[in-house]
């Protein structure tokens, strides 16, 4: 069965910045239950440069990160390997971290896609916004179909994304 | 934005560049730069964008969550705090001695940290400016380029850090938000087989160290008169000894040397810290300024961090590393008293102290009280608790007073990059007026300034990086306010004019 990664950042202390981490505790405690020995959770602050040795023996990985941009409650995008300002500063993109493994590596890296969850406050001290709170369940919903159609499939096609998508948004 | 400046000592015009943020460092701060009608300098200032809350952050919380909580005041050095509050909660606790395993474990996980963080710096933040060149293409002066010309260098900077991540994941049982520490010692040993898991790589790691300091040697003195020049300024420092002047990274007594290499104070009790040390605030800064109290704000500003560490030391007591802080007083420039003053010295000073972490882990993994089960030492409880830990970028102090119901009722807390916040504006000052002044901006110029900062290592700890959240924007301004020239760079890296 393809394996599957789940790195879920965010620093938890800065209110909705705890997005990603949430999701990706939430699915750690349904791997036993639901008996998704293929799937593997890690949370971190920021991504940096030795992540891309977490990547390494995985066929798909899926990050999740808030996000204040997004209008809608969660998206589903396919990282590419590449080239940002991201790689100037302490963290990393998904997509500048596929692009040091490719470096690394020699080799393509694995299929990564990256949730991005809706956030709106991210002050110190601060819990979760309510509407983030709110975008929290649905996007728990959505990375639990995602676990669940990872089983079968490894790529996703655009099709495939569009219908996870907007299957619980 | 305001093109004035109440403390412009002239009058005359002058036109604002802001370099916002600045890239490569971690957390969000700015650069603003006031010139006149000639592209003279006329004021040069390090602001601190978002850098506030701690303390309130801390207030009201019962003292035995702190080592856990400041954790989370930093994407970067969480450790460094975690270890710091340790210490202080220590004090709570009325634990005045740790457990010898106890205190062997929180040193190996310093170590950790330190390695880790140092790695991080030299070899993705400041190794493609010193590899390629402060102006060279900005489309390479970056990991990716690195990974590019020097992939052996580049996979021994990434297999470094991942050792001292794994150092912090065993000793505090998770990578992030472990609970290695707590109050009066530990809650963890090591097993044997965790031992062994990092004995397997620790002679590489020695080795990768020893190559680093030799290759920051190799680029220092290759053009020492530039070196010693660039960004430098004379200060003082400031950093714990341990009880012979070794080099201490993890506990011993404050000592602080002023700019012309006299002792202001020496294996003082950080228990008293703010018998010698006050701060300043500034109005146009979230930062404070800390200063010697017995030489003033003028005078009494310091440097901190690895520089200031090694400089101040009288001996560090792993050899390799200590033949390389021989070498380093011998070749660095030292001044008539032994003070390395060069700002590109700290990256110098930075491999020294890697190398040193490294032997000292290799030492640790073969100390039976690491495998221990008695962790945990207790006394009568106090009120106040204060914690002081070298930390990667220099001296940390976490401050704590508590009420009989165990909560934080103050917390006062020292980060390294605010002692050396005076410093960056004085660095930054002698870049822009040596390199800038007169000079049509370029990006390349523009690095210059960035180069300089980033060699103090600054965390500006905002500590959180949702998407969206770090543009880049250069501002050029008439003394009018009217926006001469914008360059602003998106989240996604794409610049637009």
């Amino acid at each position: 069965m393809a394996k599957l990664l789940i790195i879920g950042y965010g620093n938890p202390a800065r209110g909705d910045d705890a997005l990603g981490p949430l999701v990706a505790e939430h699915i750690e405690s349904l791997k036993s239950l639901r008996h998704w020995q293929h799937i593997d959770v890690l949370t971190a602050y920021q991504l940096q440069i030795e992540n891309v040795m977490d990547l390494v023996d995985y066929q798909t990985v899926l990050f999740i990160d808030a996000d204040s941009q997004i209008k809608s409650p969660y998206l589903l995008t396919r990282c590419q390997p590449e080239v940002g300002q991201s790689y100037t500063s302490h963290a990393l993109t998904p997509d500048a971290l596929l692009a040091v493994y490719q470096q690394v590596y020699k080799t393509a890296p694995p299929a990564c896609y990256l949730l991005k969850i809706a956030g709106h406050a991210f002050e110190l001290g601060q819990p979760l916004s309510s509407i983030a709170t709110e975008n929290l369940r649905l996007a728990k919903a959505f990375v639990e179909q995602f676990c669940q159609r990872s089983e079968q499939v490894v790529l996703f096609d655009d099709c495939e994304m569009m219908a996870l998508s907007t299957t619980y948004a | 934005m305001s093109t004035t400046d109440q403390q412009a000592s002239n009058s005359k015009p002058l036109r604002r560049v802001v370099i916002d943020p600045v890239s490569r460092v971690e957390g969000h701060g700015k650069v603003t730069l006031l010139l006149d009608e000639n592209n003279h300098v006329a004021q040069a200032r390090l602001h601190i964008v978002e850098f506030r809350g701690f303390e309130r952050f801390i207030q009201g919380r019962p003292y035995w969550e702190l080592p856990v909580l400041v954790q989370r005041l930093c994407g970067i050095c969480p450790v460094s705090h975690h270890l710091a509050a340790a210490k202080a909660i220590d004090q709570l606790v009325g634990a005045d001695q740790l457990t010898p395993s106890a205190e062997k474990l929180r040193r190996l996980l310093h170590f950790g940290q330190v390695l880790q963080s140092h790695a991080l710096h030299f070899f993705y933040l400041a190794s493609p400016d010193l590899l390629f060149g402060f102006s060279s293409d900005k489309s390479k002066r970056n990991i990716l380029g690195l990974l590019a010309d020097y992939p052996e260098l580049s996979m021994q900077g990434i297999k470094l850090r991942k050792f001292g991540q794994e150092v912090i994941r065993l000793v505090t049982g998770k990578r992030i938000h472990g609970t290695g520490a707590i109050a009066g010692g530990m809650n963890k040993s090591l097993t044997p087989d965790e031992v062994n898991y990092l004995l397997n790589d620790i002679d590489d790691v020695i080795e990768w160290s020893k190559a680093a300091v030799q290759l920051v040697a190799d680029i220092h003195l290759s053009d020492v008169p530039f070196n010693n020049e660039f960004a430098t300024i004379k200060s003082g420092f400031m950093g714990l000894t341990g009880d012979s002047g070794e080099l201490e990274l993890y506990h011993g007594g404050l000592r602080g040397i002023d700019r012309n290499g006299h002792s202001v104070f020496d294996h003082f009790d950080y228990q008293n810290y703010h018998q010698v040390i006050h701060e300043e605030v500034k109005p146009w800064t979230y930062m404070k300024f800390p200063f010697f109290e017995s030489l003033g704000v003028d005078d009494g500003w310091y440097r901190v961090g690895p520089l200031a560490r090694v400089n101040l030391c009288d001996l560090i007591t792993t050899p390799a590393a200590e033949q390389a802080r021989v070498a380093f007083k011998a070749q660095a420039g030292a001044d008539a008293v032994g003070m390395v003053q060069s700002s590109l010295a700290f990256h110098w000073a930075r491999m020294i102290e890697i190398l040193h972490c490294a032997e000292s882990i290799k030492a640790l993994l073969h100390d039976p009280d690491l495998q221990g089960n008695d962790l945990v030492v207790t006394g009568e409880k106090r009120l106040e608790g204060i914690g002081v830990i070298e930390a990667p970028r220099g001296t940390l102090f976490h401050h704590y007073e508590i009420n009989e119901d165990d909560i934080v009722t103050k917390a006062n807390l020292i980060v390294s990059t605010t002692s050396n916040n005076q410093a960056m504006n004085e660095s930054v000052r002698q870049v822009a007026a040596r390199y800038l002044d007169g000079q049509e901006l370029t990006e390349g110029l523009l690095n210059y300034i960035e180069v300089a900062i980033r060699a103090y290592d600054p965390c500006l700890s905002c500590a959180t990086h949702a998407l969206g959240k770090m543009p880049l924007q250069v501002e050029l301004r008439d003394v009018e306010g009217k926006l001469l020239q914008q360059l602003v760079k998106n989240s996604q890296g794409e610049v637009s004019g």
